[in-house]
């Protein structure tokens, strides 16, 4: 594989560690999964959303930065591939839409020192859903915490995206279609994803 | 009045021309044109079958907003019909913000300081002719002192004209 450094992202119920979990095993290669559950602030902001939302924006932020910088600035650059289900970015895309005001700003000026700072990835995978393909996906997950969460909210996730990944001129962003590429329910669609990371894509955004 | 650092790229049809037109139409959309920088040749990043960039910076007067003028850059690439689908492709016309003041922007459609800014010697040589030391708020360092400690290996070089 040409890739050495593969990023899978999208909205909440995408299916990023399905496909991230499949791309590794296939290849025996590294995983690098978001660290989310383990959050001290998660079960505390669901309690408390309006006290607790800074908090949990930093320390997500923290986190993920914590987890590139470590995992894939030190690997070994000439063997090790990794496959990883978040982008440091995706901080951005959340808070953006979750704070406000001073909090925001002091959020953006953090996330932009990190961002200077950390590997880009070699191919980012972006798996696009409708808003309600996601609800559907996430209501099958079944996780408490998301339940409520409004298709508003995801329509707004899909749409900072999307705008974001058109800043990006020098990564290399692909953005499949999600139920194209639905592997648990139609495995033979793992042959087209293997397929994918195969391929050379130019740098900026490429729809498939 | 804020003063605002400019990149244009060109890398298909009549390149020269193309940065021309692009001049012509910042002085008339967003503001005077104070300082340009000469004109450097870059080869393509990612595409190598793709032709070689002219890149050049500039420094504008601007009575304009970072959003207005975001809107009038796409205003003139739109203008001068470039290709959106294909991003990194070969286009007629790119111009990218680099710096507005010292303001830093993290909006999902603008970010200033320019990303990639302090990575790509395209970027760092034609800037540092004409502002070798603007401080770039972020990385904490002038942009002559960035250059010089970027990795980016591509060839930059002054182009002549053919």
């Amino acid at each position: 594989m040409k890739y050495k450094y593969i990023a899978i992202e999208g909205v909440i119920g995408a299916g990023k560690t399905t496909l991230a979990h499949f791309i590794a095993n296939h290849y025996s290669t590294k995983l690098l999964l978001e660290e989310f559950e383990d959050n001290p602030f998660l079960a505390k902001f669901y309690q408390e959303k309006d006290k607790y939302n800074f908090a949990l924006e930093l320390s997500f932020l923290a986190s993920r930065y914590h987890q590139v910088k470590n995992q894939i600035e030190k690997r070994d650059l000439f063997q090790e591939i990794i496959v990883s289900d978040f982008v440091l970015y995706k901080s951005l895309v959340f808070a953006s839409i979750n704070l406000e005001g001073d909090e925001l700003d002091l959020y953006k000026k953090l996330f932009q020192i990190m961002f200077q700072q950390i590997p880009v990835p070699d191919l980012t995978i972006f798996i696009y859903h409708t808003t309600e393909s996601l609800r559907k996906n996430i209501m099958l997950r079944g996780r408490e915490y998301e339940m409520g969460i409004e298709e508003s909210y995801l329509e707004q996730l899909n749409e900072n995206y999307l705008s974001y990944f058109k800043q990006l001129s020098q990564h290399r962003i692909v953005i499949i279609d999600g139920k194209d590429y639905d592997i648990v329910h139609q495995p033979q669609n793992s042959k087209k994803l293997i397929q994918l990371v195969n391929t050379e894509f130019p740098l900026g955004i490429t729809y498939l | 009045m804020a003063v605002i650092h400019l990149l244009l790229g060109s890398n298909i049809g009549n390149r020269m021309k193309q940065l021309d037109k692009a001049r012509e139409q910042i002085e008339s959309k967003i503001g005077k044109i104070i300082t340009k920088s000469r004109i450097y040749e870059t080869q393509p990043w990612g595409e190598n079958e793709q032709d070689e960039f002219l890149n050049q910076a500039l420094e504008v007067n601007t009575k304009l907003k970072p959003k207005k003028v975001l809107e009038k850059i796409a205003e003139i690439e739109k203008l001068m019909e470039r290709e959106e689908t294909y991003k990194w492709g070969p286009r007629e016309i790119d111009i990218d913000i680099l710096m507005y003041e010292d303001e830093m922007i993290c909006e999902m459609d603008l970010t200033i300081p320019h990303p990639f800014l302090h990575e790509r010697r395209f970027t760092l040589i034609p800037l540092s002719e004409i502002a070798p030391d603007l401080y770039h708020p972020i990385m904490g360092a002038t942009i002559l002192d960035l250059l010089l400690e970027c990795e980016d290996q591509l060839e930059v070089i002054e182009y002549k004209g053919k």
